[in-house]
């Protein structure tokens, strides 16, 4: 059995074919239940799609076979070909499929290097194909073992440090000032597009008061509305900057509206407690001359931008580490893969009772003559074989090519703990394999 | 007793440097080794320094405070022990190398220099005495503390300013925490400052009224410089909280004002005449 992916993505496929190929999660279980009612030669299937990709990870005796079912059956799931000429897919088999699903958790195959969403969409994409009856305990194995590199990467690298877009940026900047914004005002200025959407990621830290000042007052009701804050009329805008702690601009307006003299006389009459200003306003809604004020923070667009340049710089140097973190993940993976063999579980079963046995008969030896010691021993071990003849003879005709056996074999390793050695010969099986369109 | 003594005064300013060392990899990079190593290394430091202070009172028979560079090395186990019960509650390593820098500094000058005895003057065998120095250099530990959030504020203000989201940016807690601590830092330090120069006092005058001490201790250098220090700590709190001066200039002070403070102690103890001078 030969685990493989097959799938279309942000770098292989333009924006049309991504989402006629996108599934929503009801799209996903229907096509697992389908492909495993109708198609015998995958053993096992996900699908895990977001925006940026569809794929589907499968096991198979006959990979080949096994992909050309899935190209046809997204054809006529989806009612498009993309899949079946190839033009705009990749694949991948043995360790490099599993190595593609862990790159694509930590987010080094996303559009946005080591974005957050995606650990949560491989979570999702498992726990979907579960209950249509989709993986077995190898792709189970598989995407637990994604999500554990997903979280460790996360953790040990800074791949999914730093805000990557200007309006996260200015949030994480005034919470780099203030902490939690939940004890804090935050005064939003203008209630057009662009400041709908930092008002979006402003609502979400939860701040003491949100504040929305528009030139239209009735937008700014209504933005207020949705943001869960409260609308002040323009003109009341040097009273609303003197309360705030965070003041995001993003106005249409030709002319600053905020200039350091009418900030230094606010200033005064806050005590010069500090106070973050983000402007994402193109003209600028604050003079520069505001930032050289004492105790104020300001961001413009460009401040943003190379704030979110300098994350990005140093997320990519974090690659090589996260790249790490996926090979010895794959390697504990392939590891417990190779132990799936016959041979390895049964002597590990065996040597795990057999251990069991000569403690237990070393415990009780005083309770037994000096020449009745040998038999106790000769009895544990015939004991030991009696009990373990039937489960042995099982294991032995269990087939690891299909996803049955690997699941039996699986739950044998779970049921009595179990750390076979993995045999050389088996160790093998698991070399990187690499197949594309 | 006295070897292993010996051995400990060598032992502990590596093991801080250790430390300090170990510390400086997880600030930079957050390896995963010095994230698990950090705190043990700290740990074993601390425990080690606590048994080198206890067995230096019971080989001489006093707290071994008696003199400057003794002092030094109760403010390493202190600012040490201090930065380990921070790193508890915050649950945040990311201070540590600068916390335990200072440390490091006032172990490697006290092992440096410190001759213990066990012929010290009476007085300073005397419980007074334990309280009055203990509760002295909690509050200059506490100022040490002031001093480095105030150091770690004003970097982080300037990267702020200069939108930078480098290493600072990434490890350090956010201004107004560490503005928060800076105060916190002084509070504790200007009460047990207090504390610290009231039992003083009240101890020499009672001594000097049974006839047992002669001193004009109102003249004294340590005395002035200790009541100095107290004075600009205590117009930077009242600055902070009658004028409600803003972080920023609370952490300049506190760095300035230990500097001072640091200068003061080393020309009072190597330089003047001191009644604080003891065995």
């Amino acid at each position: 059995m030969e685990l493989f992916v097959l799938g279309a993505n942000h770098t292989t496929a333009p924006v049309e074919v991504r989402d006629a190929l996108a599934m929503d999660t009801e799209e996903m279980s229907e096509f697992v239940r389908g492909i495993r009612e109708r198609h015998g030669s995958l053993e096992e299937i996900v699908v895990l799609s977001t925006c940026n990709r569809t794929e589907f990870y499968g096991s198979a005796t006959d990979v080949d076979a096994a992909n050309k079912t899935l190209r046809e059956a997204v054809a006529y799931h989806k009612g498009v070909t993309y899949l079946q000429n190839g033009d705009y897919t990749y694949q991948r088999v043995g360790r490099s499929a599993a190595k593609h699903l862990f790159r694509v958790a930590v987010g080094l195959d996303s559009l946005m290097l080591g974005e957050p969403q995606i650990l949560g969409q491989v979570k999702d994409a498992l726990a979907v194909a579960e209950q249509s009856g989709g993986p077995g305990a190898c792709l189970t194995r598989l995407f637990q073992c994604a999500a554990h590199v997903g979280k460790r990467a996360r953790n040990e690298t800074g791949i999914g440090r730093g805000a990557m877009s200007v309006a996260y940026a200015g949030v994480a900047m005034a919470t780099k000032v203030f902490g939690d914004l939940s004890r804090h005002s935050v005064l939003l200025v203008g209630a057009g597009e662009t400041g709908a959407l930092a008002g979006k990621y402003l609502a979400k830290e939860q701040p003491r008061d949100l504040v929305v000042v528009n030139r239209t007052h009735e937008r700014a009701v209504e933005l207020a509305g949705k943001l869960n804050g409260r609308a002040r009329p323009m003109d009341e805008l040097d009273q609303a900057l003197l309360d705030a702690d965070v003041v995001v601009t993003a106005t249409a307006s030709h002319e600053p509206l905020i200039d350091a003299g009418m900030i230094e006389s606010l200033m005064k009459a806050r005590s010069r407690r500090p106070m973050v200003l983000v402007d994402v306003a193109s003209p600028r809604d604050v003079d520069p001359d505001v930032g050289r004020l004492d105790n104020i923070f300001l961001y413009d667009l460009d401040a943003l931008e190379q704030i979110v340049e300098q994350n990005r710089a140093a997320r990519s140097k974090e690659i090589p580490p996260a790249e790490r973190i996926v090979e010895e993940e794959l390697d504990f993976f392939f590891k417990w893969y190779a132990t799936l063999a016959v041979t390895p579980v049964i002597r590990a079963l065996r040597g795990s009772f057999e251990e069991i046995g000569r403690r237990e008969a070393h415990k009780h030896a005083k309770h037994f003559h000096r020449s009745d010691r040998e038999t106790l021993e000769r009895y544990t071990h015939a004991l030991i074989n009696k009990l373990l003849h039937r489960p042995t003879i099982r294991i032995k005709e269990l087939d690891k090519s299909t996803a049955d056996g690997v699941t039996k074999l699986s739950a044998v390793l779970d049921l009595f703990q179990l750390s076979p050695e993995a045999p050389e010969s088996s160790r093998a099986e698991s070399d990187d394999r690499d197949g594309s369109d | 007793m006295q070897v292993l003594l010996k051995l400990l005064n060598i032992i502990l300013p590596l093991g801080y440097l250790l430390a300090v060392v170990v510390y400086v990899a997880l600030y930079t990079t957050r390896a995963p080794w010095s994230v698990r190593a950090a705190t043990v290394v700290a740990r074993w430091v601390a425990a080690t320094h606590a048994v080198y202070l206890l067995l230096a009172t019971v080989a001489f028979g006093h707290v071994p405070m008696a003199n400057v560079w003794e002092a030094f090395s109760f403010v390493a186990f202190a600012l040490t022990t201090v930065y380990l019960v921070l790193e508890w509650r915050l649950r945040d390593q990311a201070t540590g190398m600068f916390l335990l820098a200072p440390a490091l500094f006032f172990q490697t000058v006290s092992s440096a220099f410190v001759t213990h005895t066990s012929e010290v003057e009476e007085i300073l065998r005397s419980s007074w005495f334990g309280l009055h120095v203990t509760a002295a250099l909690l509050g200059y530990v506490a100022f040490a503390i002031a001093a480095v959030y105030g150091l770690l504020y004003l970097m982080l203000y300037r990267t702020l300013k200069g939108k930078y989201v480098g290493l600072v940016f990434q490890r350090l807690p956010n201004l107004e925490i560490l503005g928060k601590l800076n105060v916190s830092a002084m509070i504790f330090g200007w009460g047990n400052l207090t504390l610290g120069i009231v039992i003083g006092v009240v101890w020499v005058a009672g001594l000097e009224s049974s006839g047992r001490l002669e001193s004009n201790f109102l003249l004294d250098p340590q005395f002035l410089s200790a009541t100095a220090v107290w004075m600009i700590y205590g117009i930077c709190l009242a600055g902070r909280y009658a004028f409600k001066w803003p972080s920023r200039y609370l952490a300049g002070i506190s760095m300035v004002t230990f500097g001072l403070l640091l200068a003061s102690s080393f020309v009072v103890n190597l330089v003047v005449e001191s009644f604080h001078s003891f065995g």
